[in-house]
């Protein structure tokens, strides 16, 4: 029987974490919190887990990815902008922590609009330090592979950001006529 | 000029990866959110939504296929390795680190074992910079920029960071016999807390001979990885790692392709479109337009040729952490040009797409659907097929017949084929059955208790026989059979209990019918997929059975899919 008390008191901060620094919004980050760990119930009940920091941090970066990619399919009917705008970086230059707010706030947007495993890899990798090994068995590819999908996410993920905005733009009204 | 560019572009990347590791985050979670998110998972009752979309996970399994598999670079890591290595080793090591950062190309497999997860298996080919990776279901090609140095972030850093600590990490254990080679083998450790395998060992063969690696190993209680098969400075196919549009494409090529007549299309995972002539000779693939900006995933498993050859039907499926979702529109896309565009022909964004099929002319595309039913179970929706006119995109519904189903309720047949003048309707409800156009049933072909796939069942060209797969529920297995539209005994194909995953579509003269089919394996379930998938051939009465192709795949790997004969 899982012990889901202390699983959410031990590893509840950094599953936060994870969700808030995508999401960069509250509610959104409470959302993911709690759908995380539905997840991971879903989960405990088919197999026993053996790491639940990993398990943990694929699960709300999943969420999150996923909630940011919905976020991002709003935008193209009405503005929604995070809160606290763009300076949400720990700099101590107030100009320097605006610009870090909106390259952080790009890079979200970028995540956004990849391809749901390389983003995940990315995040894995980049935002959560997870390493190959750990990477490979939450997502169930050779290690191999993920450097590659790490490889092919930093490409677009590189080209987007110096697109910068428009591109974004771009990119969402093209997707939005589908839907 | 160009340097100067792509430090640029590396700056930026690795700031907006820098400002979101370290953007502010509140405290969290709060007390009242920890405190209800233990409630809801001690009552294990998880939100009614959440519940809805891991049932629909299981529906669409099929599909999921368990998000592809995996390939491979070693090189990197490799070279990273000896050159750290090869001042504190002995002179047979050293050698070996030289010849390896002299070899031109190398091919090797990799294979993984993760604790209760299937072995997955890759191939990797490297010449210079370029990496080709082969997984089950996915090949493709990358470039390695040189010049952007951390561009893979891959272990080489970490490896050179741990340069003076290098003697410590070796020890040679001895020769050892690998296939009939004398080998050294050396045993390398605690390289690195970051390294791939958090600073575990790994072991090493290299041909005393050729003075090269030919096997690297390495195993926790929990994990093991092989590279092996290596082939170094074997003369590599310029077109394993042709590339015409590295940026756009992640390194994919995208062909523009000449229509040959009577050929066979099929696929296998989810980026080529395969063909080859009846007599196995002058293989071809093409790579399938991706969408670039999108986590949709190319269904291989429903795209149709158009009759002429030209236009692949195609569609994409969504997938997420919750399972893989139906496409709801499909795209046309003409394989003849050279510029990948599709267009879109059909949506329906409130439902599910099960399968399209051209009309004999190729000018209409029958969709059948599913929707759920609002307010409804999960698994309770409707069916039905619309026709859809390509050229002015009108659409209208396709009338089936109904009938009483097994609970008693009325039920509505489903499209499987249409016959060239769209006169007569081939539907699926008890049995396989002909109709009219206006719905009303006129003949059984089959006994009414047969499961017949609706995606199966193709008309003959003369548009006097039908080729049809039927399920049998209790060990997953399929059968194909031919019957004549005017009705008689249905005659036997594939028989029951041998084979899966059966795909048929006749040759363009109508005598002969290919298809793909998969061993049955009921120690494998939930679909019973056994070891080998095949393409085969056979007489439309039944004659002349051969094998054309036959390939070795992994339990979760996708079985080889036909396309169409055309």
């Amino acid at each position: 029987m899982t012990d889901w008390s202390q699983i959410v008191r031990e590893h509840g901060p950094m599953v936060w974490r994870t969700a808030y620094r995508l999401l960069n919004h509250d509610s959104d980050a409470a959302d993911c919190f709690q759908r995380t760990f539905v997840s991971a119930l879903a989960v405990a009940d088919k197999e026993p887990i053996r790491n639940w920091p990993a398990l943990l941090k694929r699960l709300a970066t999943a969420r999150a990815l996923e909630r940011l990619r919905q976020r991002r399919r709003e935008a193209n009917r009405r503005d929604v902008l995070p809160e606290g705008g763009g300076a949400d970086v720990r700099a101590a230059d107030p100009v320097q922590a605006a610009e870090a707010g909106e390259l952080a706030e790009h890079l979200r947007e970028a995540l956004a609009e990849l391809d749901a495993r390389q983003s995940q890899v990315f995040c894995l990798s980049c935002l959560e330090g997870l390493s190959y090994q750990q990477i490979a068995e939450q997502v169930g590819v050779t290690v191999n592979h993920v450097g590659v999908l790490l490889s092919r996410a930093r490409a677009s993920l590189r080209e987007r950001l110096l697109a910068h905005r428009p591109a974004a733009q771009n990119a969402s009204e093209r997707k939005g006529s589908h839907e | 000029m160009n340097d100067r560019m792509d430090r640029r572009e590396r700056d930026v990347l690795d700031q907006a990866t820098a400002a979101l590791r370290d953007a502010r985050i509140p405290d969290g979670p709060s007390p009242q959110l920890t405190a209800s998110t233990v409630e809801a998972l001690q009552a294990s009752t998880p939100a009614p939504d959440v519940i809805r979309r891991i049932q629909r996970r299981k529906r669409m399994f099929r599909i999921a296929r368990f998000g592809a598999a995996a390939a491979a670079v070693m090189l990197a890591v490799l070279a990273g390795a000896f050159w750290l290595l090869d001042r504190s080793a002995s002179m047979s090591f050293a050698k070996m680190v030289e010849n390896v950062k002299k070899a031109k190309s190398v091919s090797f497999v990799v294979k993984q074992k993760i604790g209760d997860q299937p072995e997955l298996e890759s191939k990797m080919f490297i010449r210079g910079n370029f990496i080709r990776y082969e997984t089950p279901s996915e090949t493709g090609i990358i470039h390695l920029d040189q010049k952007k140095g951390r561009e893979l972030n891959w272990p080489i850093d970490q490896l050179r960071n741990l340069k003076e600590d290098a003697k410590d990490h070796m020890k040679s254990l001895g020769d050892e016999d690998v296939g009939g080679r004398k080998c050294h083998v050396y045993q390398i450790k605690g390289l690195a807390k970051s390294l791939w395998f958090g600073g575990n060992q790994f072991k090493l063969w290299a041909d005393a001979k050729i003075g090269l690696p030919v096997k690297i190993h390495f195993a926790d209680d929990h994990t093991s990885v092989t590279w092996e098969d290596f082939i170094w400075d074997e003369p590599l196919n310029g077109d394993l790692f042709s590339l015409d549009d590295l940026k756009d494409r992640n390194g994919e090529r995208p062909t523009p392709a000449r229509v040959i007549p009577t050929r066979i299309y099929y696929q296998q995972g989810w980026t080529e479109l395969h063909s080859v002539q009846a007599d196995g000779e002058t293989p071809e693939a093409q790579f399938v337009p991706r969408l670039p900006d999108s986590a949709e995933t190319y269904d291989s498993a429903k795209a149709e040729l158009s009759p002429d050859g030209c236009y692949l039907a195609m569609a994409y499926t969504h997938i997420t952490d919750h399972g893989a979702f139906a496409p709801y529109r499909v795209l046309l896309w003409d394989r003849t040009q050279p510029k990948e565009a599709v267009i879109e022909v059909y949506a329906r964004p409130e439902g599910e797409l099960q399968s399209w099929r051209f009309s004999d002319d190729g000018k209409l595309l029958y969709v059948s659907w599913w929707q759920h039913l609002a307010g409804k179970e999960q698994a309770d929706g409707r069916t039905g097929t619309d026709v859809v006119d390509l050229k002015t995109r009108a659409k209208q519904a396709v009338k089936l017949p109904t009938y009483k189903g097994a609970d008693g309720k009325e039920q509505q047949a489903q499209f499987a084929a249409a016959s060239a003048d769209g006169q007569t309707i081939l539907v699926v409800g008890q049995g396989l059955q002909t109709a009219t156009a206006d719905g009303k049933v006129v003949r059984s072909l089959t006994a009414p208790d047969v499961n017949v796939f609706p995606s199966s069942v193709r008309v003959s060209p003369d548009g006097k026989e039908a080729v049809y797969a039927t399920f049998h529920r209790e060990d997953k297995s399929h059968q194909l059979f031919v019957v004549s539209l005017a009705g008689g005994e249905p005659k036997e194909l594939v028989p029951a209990g041998k084979f899966t995953d059966v795909r048929p579509s006749w040759s363009p003269d109508g005598k002969r019918i290919a298809y793909t089919c998969r061993l049955l394996d009921p120690k494998n379930p939930p679909f019973n997929y056994g070891a080998e998938t095949y393409l085969k051939l056979v007489d439309a009465n039944g004659a002349n059975a051969s094998v054309l192709l036959t390939k070795k795949v992994q339990p979760k790997e996708t079985s080889l899919e036909l396309t169409a004969w055309r």
